[in-house]
């Protein structure tokens, strides 16, 4: 019974990710090849480059192959493609300034600059749209799903950090 | 095509950075002769004209994408027509063209935040867009085009979860369940909302601000009444006697008694009639909000936590009480105010008059300048308020899983941490008022020095008496009062508009299960229920069944079966009609569900639930909960059914026990049987038992397996059971995994079928040796 409760830890040595050129993460995984990938992170918001778990979509449903214990055990290549991918998987972008808080009646209107691309974020209120994640960490969640990151407040500019300390 | 000025600019737009309200919609409704002829609702967001694209049909679909293959924003289009699909950079230049007979599949890969759409094609999976999560139902809905392109089948219309809900004049996207645009929704129109349930008390305002305006005339008498006092009296006169002088006085000084007791009593009126009408307004809305409230369907609470609801409902509802009791007889009356005292001044002293409005200005200045920064504080403090509240209700409610942990300590300091945080923002609020009220003392009695200086030099060259300088200060305290008090007055509308606002939230929300205008009457219901390609989902994008197909025969027992996770309940809660199905639909006796009153349904099904839920209230108020009419007898004979009459008898008030909140007086199997009661009273033709003995000991199990076996007994039964042995009465066993309907059978022919049920079984057959060896 005990063995079935035990996750199956990879040897990073025998990893091979790439990326297709359909856009598809495909690779080996112990001598096996896999036509179609994917990466699921076991504690995204917390370790979000520690315990991710490859899946296979061979079936119906995905299976587990196993997980990777860290992401940089991985050789480059394999890294890159892990990387991309779960840039794909995970699209919770990085806010890097706030440009402007604006309040309109029932809305905050957020016009951000991200790691991705400028950005605007419509949240109903506050308290039910941003969490905060230990000192200065936010996830901000706009009315329509979509997440957004601030890593740590302290690093942004001076604009963005009045802001923030004025609204929240 | 139709609207093609329109589309145009808005191309234009969706081309820039990606942004939030350009193209979340985009829908036309074109003059199209569909297969279904008439007009088609049709998702089309790229203006074909400008696109150097050969296809040899119609696109049926184009979409705008919005991320790159890097992860970062940026637009791309997928263009669907009967023979392909395309895909466009943000330029227009075709990148991908998949033949559709090249398709098996086609697939929503969902990530977190974002996802793509993914081809199964025969030379391997491949990507063809990828998007964030707000395009989730859009690109679902392609997927279900290029799904029925590759089967041949008809490609269905885009259904209104598919596209986002926007509003209809700004185009800003409207939250899940709100038909009104909170930003088209005005200040203005909050006020003339609230003046709404003020109408049916029209008759009585009216009365109240008559004597309102009576109130305010006396009490500006008094000063005037002083000014003849020192001009006509106590500045001797060489013309008049010392008598006449002294009646004079007298006659003056009873003028002032009866203006103050008119004064005291017109006041105290006033006041009466504001409270009385004020807390009326606030019943009838708390009222209204309440009936909204539970109006509403379950997926509206799915997302709330119910302790800070409730919180929030109730304090939102108290100061809007306030407001109303007090805010609006202090508004109207220091308005009235204002105004007279402003035209008595005037007449009185122009100059004089003026140079007192001299510091008004400085006033509303900075009351502007500290109304923000007050309100985001205001706002903050709240938000503090509401963590410690959720926090409270929180650990109360799990206390015993506190205590059980031994975590008490942690709870302390959780607490003690937003605690701290309440205290700062406190601080930092009150700290602001406390500056607030000093500054602006200061601007209004600068204001005073200057009339004392003008108008005393006035009194020194005779050209003003003295008794106007002395009337005019004291209007100047009255008129400069209530202008202090106008900015934290403006602080406290705002405030309140905002909690009218956000009760509005809740009148305003839509209930997503809707009963349809002059739906017939079901009458007698025999029992028959048929689910056709039932598929559901919480969130629309991520369906928890996919297309449930089964037909029960009035009086059959339906066992449902499967993992955890894999639809039981959410198949229960169908039936039950706490939710609508996305796509497919519900049959009772040939009718569908969505065309039956929801209360006359809810009439003829009885339900006995996972968590037994018990009011607070006598054990025969809550068996008879659903039929209040119930005679004693009847109570008695379903408790009887249930097997609860003998424990019910063992109680010291019997039927009349208090069962104390929640019944947490009574134990699991207790509250099981009262629940069995209740579901049985009412006598329903349809019975959906969902874990209905899970947790229990061996011997009440048997108790409540026997009630249920009586209870079962001639009426269409839904049941999950924990334990498989549970179900073997059932006619017939549905096992479900991942959503869909993996077996149909009785428990025998399930197990010759060796399939998913034979595994179940299996496992539990383990399970409980494990258990034998334990125990």
């Amino acid at each position: 019974m005990e063995e079935m409760f035990e996750a199956k830890y990879l040897n990073p040595s025998s990893i091979r990710l790439s990326k297709s050129k359909n856009g598809v993460l495909e690779g080996y995984v112990e001598g096996k090849r896999y036509a179609h990938l994917s990466l699921s992170r076991a504690f995204p918001l917390s370790l979000p480059r520690q315990y991710l778990a490859i899946l296979s979509h061979e079936d119906k449903e995905p299976q587990e192959v196993g997980m990777i214990r860290d992401l940089d055990h991985l050789d480059h290549q394999s890294k890159s493609a892990a990387e991309q991918e779960l840039q794909l998987r995970y699209v919770v972008p990085t806010i890097t300034s706030i440009q402007s808080i604006k309040q309109e009646p029932a809305f905050w209107r957020w016009t951000i600059e991200t790691d991705r691309g400028p950005a605007e974020l419509i949240m109903r209120n506050i308290h039910e749209h941003v969490r905060v994640m230990g000192s200065s960490r936010l996830i901000l969640t706009g009315v329509d799903g979509r997440r957004f990151e601030l890593a740590d407040a302290s690093t942004l500019d001076g604009h963005s950090k009045y802001l923030l300390r004025r609204y929240l | 095509m139709s609207v093609v000025s329109g589309h145009r600019a808005r191309q234009v737009n969706a081309i820039g950075p990606a942004r939030f309200f350009n193209h979340e919609l985009d829908v036309q409704v074109r003059p199209e002769l569909g297969r279904n002829g008439g007009f088609a609702l049709s998702i089309r967001e790229l203006e074909m004209d400008q696109v150097h694209l050969e296809l040899d049909h119609e696109p049926l679909v184009s979409l705008r994408a919005d991320l790159r293959e890097d992860g970062t924003f940026g637009d791309s289009w997928l263009v669907i027509s009967p023979a392909e699909a395309c895909v466009l950079s943000s330029d227009h230049d075709v990148r991908i063209r998949v033949p559709i007979s090249d398709i098996r599949e086609a697939e929503l890969d969902r990530g977190v935040g974002g996802g793509s759409l993914l081809l199964k094609t025969d030379v391997g999976p491949m990507v063809l867009a990828r998007f964030s999560v707000g395009l989730y139902p859009k690109f679902g809905y392609a997927v279900t085009v290029l799904n029925a392109l590759t089967k041949g089948e008809e490609v269905p219309l885009p259904s209104e979860r598919d596209i986002p809900q926007v509003c209809p004049s700004c185009g800003r996207p409207l939250g899940e369940g709100t038909s009104v645009c909170p930003t088209c929704l005005d200040r203005g129109k909050v006020i003339r909302r609230l003046a709404g349930f003020a109408r049916p008390y029209s008759g009585r305002l009216a009365v109240g601000g008559l004597i309102l305006i009576l109130a305010t005339a006396f009490q500006l008498v008094p000063p005037y009444v002083t000014k003849l006092l020192v001009d006509n009296v106590l500045v001797p006169h060489q013309s008049s006697s010392f008598t006449k002088a002294v009646t004079y006085l007298l006659a003056l000084v009873l003028t002032l008694f009866g203006v103050n007791l008119l004064g005291m009593l017109t006041q105290s009126l006033r006041g009466y009639i504001g409270v009385w009408c004020g807390s009326r307004i606030t019943g009838d809305i708390r009222h209204k909000t309440y009936d909204a409230l539970m109006k509403l369907s379950l997926s509206y609470f799915d997302r709330r936590q119910t302790s800070q609801f409730i919180g929030r409902v109730n304090s939102d509802a108290n100061s809007m009480r306030e407001f109303l009791t007090d805010g609006v007889v202090f508004l109207v009356s220091q308005i009235l105010m204002v105004l007279a005292i402003a035209g008595v001044m005037l007449k009185m002293n122009w100059l004089l008059a003026l140079l007192s409005f001299a510091t008004i200005p400085l006033i509303i200045v900075a009351s502007l300048v500290v109304w923000p920064m007050v309100h985001n504080l205001w706002d903050k403090q709240w938000r503090s308020i509401l963590r410690l509240n959720v926090l409270v209700g929180d650990s109360l409610q799990g206390i015993r899983v506190v205590k059980a942990f031994g975590r008490e300590s942690s709870e302390k300091s959780r607490y003690n941490t937003a605690n701290q945080e309440l205290v700062m923002q406190t601080t930092k609020m009150e700290g602001i008022w406390q500056g607030v009220f000093p500054m602006f003392a200061f601007l209004s009695s600068t204001g005073g020095l200057l009339v004392w200086y003008i108008g005393g030099r006035g009194v020194l060259h005779g050209t003003v008496t003295l008794g106007t300088l002395i009337a005019f200060n004291s209007y100047l305290g009255m008129f400069i009062g209530p202008l202090q008090w106008f900015s934290q007055f403006m602080n406290w509308l705002n405030n309140t508009l905002a909690a009218a606002d956000r009760i509005f939230e809740i009148l305003d929300a839509k209930s997503t299960v809707v009963d349809r205008p002059d739906t017939p009457s079901l009458g007698e219901v025999k029992g028959a229920v048929e689910l056709q390609n039932v598929t559901f989902g919480y969130e629309s994008h991520r369906p928890v069944l996919k297309e449930i197909s089964i037909d029960v025969l009035p009086g059959e027992m339906i066992g449902l079966v499967g993992k955890s996770g894999a639809g039981k309940s959410t198949l229960i809660n169908m039936i039950c009609r706490f939710y609508d199905p996305d796509r497919g639909s519900i049959l009772i006796d040939g009718h569908n569900l969505r065309d039956i009153q929801q209360e006359e349904w809810h009439k003829s099904i009885g339900v006995v639930l996972q968590e037994t839920f018990l009011f607070d209230g006598t054990v025969a108020e809550n068996i008879s909960y659903a039929y209040p009419d119930a005679t004693q007898e009847n109570i008695m004979r379903v408790a009887r059914i249930a097997n609860a009459h003998s424990f019910i008898m063992k109680l010291p008030d019997g039927y009349d026990t208090l069962v104390g909140e929640r019944g947490h007086l009574l134990s699991g199997g207790e509250r099981q049987r009262i629940a069995i009661a209740r579901a049985l009273l009412h006598n329903p033709r349809i019975l959906i038992l969902d874990e209905a003995t899970a947790s229990l000991d061996n011997e009440t199990e048997r108790q409540i397996q026997e009630a249920l076996a009586r209870l079962v007994k001639g009426r269409t039964t839904f049941a999950i059971a924990h334990r498989l042995s549970t179900l073997r009465n059932a006619d017939r066993l549905v096992v479900l995994d991942g959503g869909r309907i993996a077996e149909v059978g009785t428990h025998e022919e399930l197990l010759e079928q060796k399939g998913a049920y034979f595994k179940l079984v299996e496992a539990q057959r383990e399970l409980s040796k494990i258990r034998g060896v334990e125990g």
